[in-house]
């Protein structure tokens, strides 16, 4: 099976070269046949979002013929925004079907690890989960991050708590607050606020000594909200380069 | 930049800087809308674990307002009837300009005093500043919506409107318009001098004005939730009471109207609120001869104004009529990322990403309404949060498609699609 790896350009254009690198890393680990989607269109998804009609479909297409012209069977991601695009938006929307299926990294090594189960040192820390929108609470995909943090040894995996959740009967990371990292898109004057209403009001409280979000975009808040509120102690790890981290 | 390209980019800086100016910048706001977020999360759990039927209210009531909102037109002419049976005088406003006319010649010659309840619609027209300008003495009576009034600003939130402030912000405000040397870090000593100042005010007023929550068309009964009794007072002592409400309000029937206000005390914060009023038309008695006489202790004189100002249109359109659901119970504002973010700048009119839709179709127009539409995260945590489940950010970026055919992008994004779509 080959996997194309798709999202990597815009971790490079965050500066998240952590992420990129224990993305190869893992999957050669893994012994995946992997190829990264170099010449993808930047941002494609981001067109569905902002209502430029006029081009949204042209580069979504774009986007299909680049991905099925490699030849890969399955698509991976970061990013959760092209999943859920390919999954709903672009079949109701315009018609569209990719030939090849596309779930989210977490997605793909839950899979790996219910095929075989993977050697991993011990991380005897507190670890904080930030479940990221698209993936978390619009596509309720939940349980596949949970599922790869199990394999674990003596790690203590953190969430967001919610005081209402239990009694709405719902998944309490329905409630997850965005980390905030669309504000450096349009608005890094508000970066006191990340500080304040994600840092210091969801993150600190749970005295966690690593956080990541399942979903780069949110990862990349998470870093940056950290940095402005000055926090060491608690250090911005992607679950990715966790598992990268430990594996044996 | 064409002229028109300035013109809007002025409107996007102009948001720019209010959200960073009057929002970031500012430490007190954060501790208000913290200490407001938790009472909110802590008042709706005490609610939920006392009435754990709440969740299955939310379902049935989406299916009564979308049965509503599909057959508006019906439910506005039973209304119509019914108010008239009760004696009631029934007004239709196309606009918010025809609204505020209708509701000043009732008020009729200057100098009157009017008391006002809290009401989004009201805010929507103006309807307070109309007055004034008419040479009315006009008093916001809900304690938010006066600090609102006394300080010149605009509500922050649906229902809280002053969530913004701190209690030390507000001891100081009242102080200046009572006279009184009021102590800053309590909030009782606050709250007993507005009730004492407003008193006089209630007692004197000719007309009282609210909003409602819920209109039953069958009986053309307003219903009003209320905790502090402004209300109740303003649409008891005066001659005449006037209630401005939108057509969205109205349902079929007294059961659905009960329905639907439970839901929104139970998801507005309160376990159960101090009052539910229910006013069909003007104080009447019939205790002689059986004989019905009108204008007994309470108002001689009931009228329903009921505005569209868009509303109709967009109760036909597919693509956005479940903005109409909207109960404005504001739940959502206080899991809203974005309402945390611009410190409550989100919307212009009506707050959060629903009220950057409100706002679009409704009271401000599309252009004004753009640097909201923008600044909603189409994160969906509202969504959770609403009682009615309504889809705001796929109505968002629904709406953001229009914007972006009618050139209401800001400059930011387009340069963002020009650099990386080229050709």
């Amino acid at each position: 099976m080959k996997v194309l790896v798709a999202g990597m350009s815009n971790l490079e254009h965050q500066g998240q070269q952590g992420v990129i690198d224990s993305i190869t890393s893992l999957l050669k680990k893994m012994g995946v046949d992997y190829q990264i989607f170099t010449d993808e269109v930047k941002c494609w998804e981001a067109t569905l979002n902002l209502g430029f009609e006029d081009i949204s479909e042209k580069v979504s297409k774009e986007f299909k013929e680049k991905a099925e012209a490699t030849g890969a069977d399955l698509i991976i991601s970061s990013f959760a925004a092209g999943v859920q695009k390919w999954r709903t938006e672009l079949p109701n929307q315009y018609g569209l079907e990719l030939g090849i299926p596309y779930i989210h990294v977490s997605q793909f090594i839950a899979d790996e690890f219910k095929k075989s189960s993977p050697d991993l040192a011990p991380f005897p820390h507190k670890y904080f989960v930030q479940h990221g929108c698209t993936l978390g609470r619009k596509m309720k995909g939940f349980q596949a991050i949970r599922d790869v943090l199990s394999y674990v040894p003596e790690i203590e995996v953190l969430e967001e708590e919610h005081p209402t959740a239990e009694l709405e009967k719902m998944d309490k990371a329905e409630f997850n607050t965005c980390p905030g990292s669309w504000l450096n898109f349009t608005q890094p004057e508000l970066g006191d606020y990340i500080k304040e209403n994600y840092v210091l009001s969801v993150l600190a409280p749970a005295n966690p000594d690593y956080a990541g979000s399942t979903c780069a975009n949110g990862h990349y808040g998470i870093v940056q909200g950290l940095e402005i509120a000055e926090i060491e102690d608690i250090k911005p790890l992607y679950f990715t380069e966790l598992l990268d981290r430990i594996w044996r | 930049m064409s002229e028109k390209e300035k013109e809007i980019q002025k409107i996007f800086n102009d948001y720019m800087a209010e959200i960073i100016a009057d929002g970031a910048e500012n430490e007190t706001l954060r501790v208000a809308l913290k200490r407001a977020v938790n009472s909110y999360r802590g008042n709706l759990k005490k609610a939920l674990e006392l009435f754990p039927d709440s969740i299955d209210y939310k379902e049935k009531a989406r299916k009564i307002k979308e049965y509503s909102i599909d057959h508006l037109e019906e439910l506005i002419d039973q209304t119509k009837k019914a108010v008239e049976r009760n004696h009631g005088v029934f007004h239709f406003a196309k606009d918010a300009d025809e609204a505020n006319e209708i509701i000043a010649d009732i008020v009729g010659k200057p100098k009157k005093t009017i008391v006002k309840g809290k009401s989004l619609t009201t805010e929507e027209t103006e309807l307070r500043q109309y007055l004034q300008e008419k040479g009315h003495e006009v008093w916001e009576t809900d304690l938010g919506e006066f600090l609102v009034q006394i300080r010149d600003g605009r509500p922050m939130h649906m229902l809280a409107p002053s969530v913004d402030l701190t209690r030390e912000e507000a001891a100081e405000l009242i102080s200046k318009i009572t006279g009184k040397d009021l102590p800053k870090d309590r909030i009782d000593t606050s709250v007993e001098a507005v009730r004492e100042f407003l008193r006089d005010k209630f007692t004197k007023a000719d007309t009282g004005i609210s909003g409602a929550n819920v209109i039953a068309a069958e009986t053309g009964t307003l219903f009003i939730i209320e905790n502090e009794g402004n209300i109740k007072v303003a649409a008891s002592c005066p001659d005449k009471y006037v209630a401005l409400v939108g057509v969205e309000k109205i349902v079929p029937t007294l059961e659905d109207a009960m329905h639907l206000v439970k839901t929104t005390w139970r998801f507005a914060n309160y376990v159960v609120p101090s009052y539910v009023h229910m006013i069909s038309g003007p104080s009447k008695t019939g205790d002689i001869e059986k004989t019905t006489t009108y204008g007994a202790h309470g108002p001689r004189e009931f009228h329903m104004v009921l505005l569209d100002n868009g509303r109709l249109d967009v109760a036909k359109n597919d693509d956005f009529k479940e903005l109409l659901y909207c109960m404005k119970c504001g739940a959502c504002m206080y899991e809203c990322p974005v309402f945390w973010v611009t410190a409550g700048h989100f919307g212009k009119k009506y707050p959060g990403g629903i009220g950057a839709l409100w706002d679009a179709f409704v009271a401000t127009g599309m252009e004004e309404a753009a640097p909201s539409v923008y600044s909603c995260a189409i994160c969906g945590r509202c969504k959770t949060r609403c009682p009615l489940n309504i889809d705001t950010d796929k109505m968002i970026k629904k709406l953001r498609k229009i914007l972006y055919k009618k050139g209401y992008t800001p400059a930011i994004l387009k340069e963002m699609k020009d650099t990386f779509f080229k050709g």
